[in-house]
């Protein structure tokens, strides 16, 4: 649990050290049986048995009912021992290293996979996991998510009187990509991103401009990648005004920043909303959201760049200079593409919670996966839990699938 | 970079930017004005102190703030207990431990909070056992379903600044309090604990001050904090100019708070700094 419980670091000089066993194990390796292990055999075991453990669970009746360890004792038991053996080869063969890796660790890793700590706990963690899986399945309102999933993930678009625009939705998708294309860093996928978040909002825009029509999941794509274009834009003038000698931009966007980041985004969801339309014209409430939620990402934005550019070695910016550079050329050619970098995974964080973020415009009408889900969930109570866990797990999927995506790219850059 | 005037350095730059800062807020300001004039609405910032059968809106405010203040400090003290042992889970050894603590805090930090809130008051708070569901029934459920959510929301990112405040210990540090004869207890106590905690402090703060804004989620499940407050005057009166600024001055009041304590947290945890 402490560093102090490791051995002494030997006094000869170590190969580079491999990375900590528990960061090889990757997520996927641990939730998807069968997917990203080390061991192609023992992954295609595992795989076959987690699967069919699965399937069994899911499809005997007796193990449906909601107080999951009351009665069948014996299937229950069963079904403990099986999910160990599954999670024993399953987390095992994720544990045992590659052979690229150093006798040391070799050595470490299979201690550590077969010391009774590691399996005790990993017996009362299946027996945990499986009772949970049991539960879920057991919810009212599987077949609520069913008939809704249309509902939840493009809203009134799919009612039949839209299907003209339907093809439009294919719009959300090219925003989709254009987010992870943008952080990876490197000229050529930035240029993707740019064109593809360009026909992106020529597609979807005319569905949210007038009459809302487009909903759920693909409305709050279409929101995290509007607000964070504009937030980029916004950010490396807020980070500069805000490391200026002069003192008027420097205040200035202090006072920007700070109030941004000490108010709740709801307020200023709620505040631009009712107040912006005033200013750039009545029936614009989504492009007021949208810059509302901007301003608000921005100053995140801008608080990590300004980290960032004032990490940076103080050479780099008399390099430039000393090169003929102007404040201006140093800055936008030098220095913050530095400090963008190395921020990245700061960048990737806020840009995460700014698609979870976009759950909020539930609060000024529009039907976002967060509000579709409740409208569903107001018609049906019974079915709300399985619903909210529905939309829970698109959220988590598409966030998740966005961090991946930036950190793969990232380390590729 | 002219160096031989008399004019300060940037000044008309710097003059035209303030100008025209001042010049585009006043026209946005009188937009607004104009705009609200036209739905017979006029600026009354009088409307917090004007009394009412049922309390002036100002003292409806001040209520609303301090049920935010008391959701926060629920959700503060729920987030440290879940959080700080989730840390420490996920830095250690064992594999199935620390794997268990990352999937939680995978799992909260991808997941939007407004789901997690309505998760648990509309899904969890019904299914609870009838006699724990009753007495939540009785005593404003959702604010304790808000807590819940919010805590163990939280816990998540506690479990962060916990895992790296741990990590950010050197290894010479334990070495040399190892090599200067401290048991591995007294190393752990004396030694890594004081840097850890003190390098948990900032971060923890920032995490502590998120959470406090976003106890305004709870306004979506009916609870009457101060965001909930500011909307209902909107909706009763119209004047949402005046609600929005009486509602940020609060959140601005809240985030300060939070702010002086985590100062005091600082100079506390970190008592051989020179100050």
């Amino acid at each position: 649990m402490n560093p102090q419980h490791q051995p002494v670091q030997s006094p000869h000089p170590q190969p580079p050290a491999a990375r900590p066993l528990r960061q090889r194990l990757s997520l996927t390796a641990t939730l998807l049986p069968g997917f990203g292990q080390r061991q192609w055999w023992r992954s295609v075991i595992g795989a076959v048995l987690a699967w069919s453990l699965l399937i069994a669970a899911i499809s005997r009746d007796s193990l449906r009912s909601p107080l999951p360890l009351s009665e069948g004792l014996l299937a229950n038991l069963a079904l403990l021992c099986a999910a160990a053996a599954v999670g024993a080869v399953h987390l095992g063969s994720g544990l045992i290293p590659r052979q690229a890796d150093t006798a040391a660790a070799r050595v470490k890793a299979a201690e550590i996979a077969s010391s009774w700590r590691t399996r005790v706990t990993l017996l009362i963690a299946l027996s945990a996991a499986t009772s949970l899986l049991r539960l879920t399945v057991a919810l009212p309102g599987w077949s609520q998510v069913g008939e809704n999933l249309r509902f939840l993930l493009i809203g009134p678009l799919g009612a039949p009187e839209q299907a003209a625009s339907l093809w439009r939705v294919s719009g959300a998708l090219l925003l989709a990509i254009s987010a992870p294309l943008a952080l990876s860093g490197r000229r050529a996928a930035q240029v993707a991103a740019a064109v593809s978040a360009t026909a992106g909002t020529a597609l979807t825009w005319p569905l949210v401009s007038g009459q809302l029509v487009m909903g759920g999941l693909a409305l709050s794509i279409c929101l995290a990648t509007w607000c964070l274009s504009l937030s980029a834009v916004l950010a490396p003038l807020l980070a500069a005004a805000r490391i200026s000698r002069w003192p008027v931009p420097r205040l200035l966007a202090s006072a920007v920043i700070d109030i941004s980041r000490a108010v709740p985004l709801l307020v200023w969801i709620f505040g631009g909303y009712l107040l912006l339309p005033y200013v750039i014209g009545q029936g614009r409430g989504m492009l007021a959201v949208i810059l509302a939620m901007s301003v608000f990402t921005a100053s995140y934005f801008a608080e990590a760049l300004r980290a960032g550019l004032q990490d940076l070695p103080r050479g780099q910016d008399e390099a430039a200079r000393s090169l003929g550079l102007s404040g201006t050329q140093t800055l936008l050619l030098i220095t913050l593409p530095q400090a963008a970098r190395r921020m990245a995974p700061t960048l990737l964080a806020q840009s995460i919670t700014l698609f979870k973020d976009t759950s909020l415009v539930s609060v000024v009408g529009l039907i976002d996966l967060t509000s579709a889900a409740r409208a569903v969930a107001n018609r049906t109570p019974d079915a709300a839990i399985t619903l909210y866990i529905c939309a829970a797990a698109l959220y988590f999927t598409v966030s998740w699938a966005i961090g991946q995506m930036g950190e793969r790219l990232q380390r590729r850059a | 970079m002219t160096h031989h005037t008399k004019a300060p350095e940037g000044l008309w730059p710097q003059l035209s930017l303030a100008l025209g800062t001042a010049a585009l807020s006043g026209l946005a300001l009188s937009a607004i004005a104009r705009g609200l004039h036209s739905q017979g609405i006029e600026l009354d910032f009088a409307i917090f102190t004007r009394s009412r059968p049922e309390g002036s809106h100002g003292a409806l405010m001040l209520q609303g703030l301090a049920l935010s203040a008391q959701i926060a400090a629920g959700s503060a003290a729920l987030a440290l207990l879940l959080g700080i042992p989730l840390g420490l889970a996920r830095s250690a050894d064992n594999p199935v431990t620390a794997r268990l603590a990352a999937s939680y805090v995978s799992l909260m930090r991808n997941t939007p909070l407004l789901i997690i809130l309505l998760a648990f008051n509309f899904g969890v708070v019904p299914a609870l056992p009838g006699p724990v569901r009753e007495w939540l029934y009785n005593h404003r459920s959702e604010i304790w379903a808000t807590i819940a959510a919010l805590g163990s929301y939280t816990a998540a990112f506690v479990a962060e600044v916990v895992r790296s405040g741990v990590a950010g210990v050197g290894r010479g540090q334990i070495e040399a309090g190892r090599a200067a004869g401290l048991s591995d207890a007294d190393v752990t106590r004396l030694v890594m604990w004081p840097q850890a905690v003190a390098a948990m402090i900032p971060p923890g703060g920032s995490v502590l001050m998120n959470m406090a804004k976003n106890s305004a989620l709870a306004s979506q499940i009916g609870v009457a904090e101060l965001f909930f407050r500011g909307a209902e005057l909107q909706s009763s009166t119209f004047h949402g100019f005046e609600a929005i600024a009486g509602v940020t001055i609060g959140y601005l009041a809240l985030s300060g708070v939070i702010l002086l304590i985590t100062r005091a947290g600082e100079r506390l945890s970190t008592p051989w700094r020179k100050r």
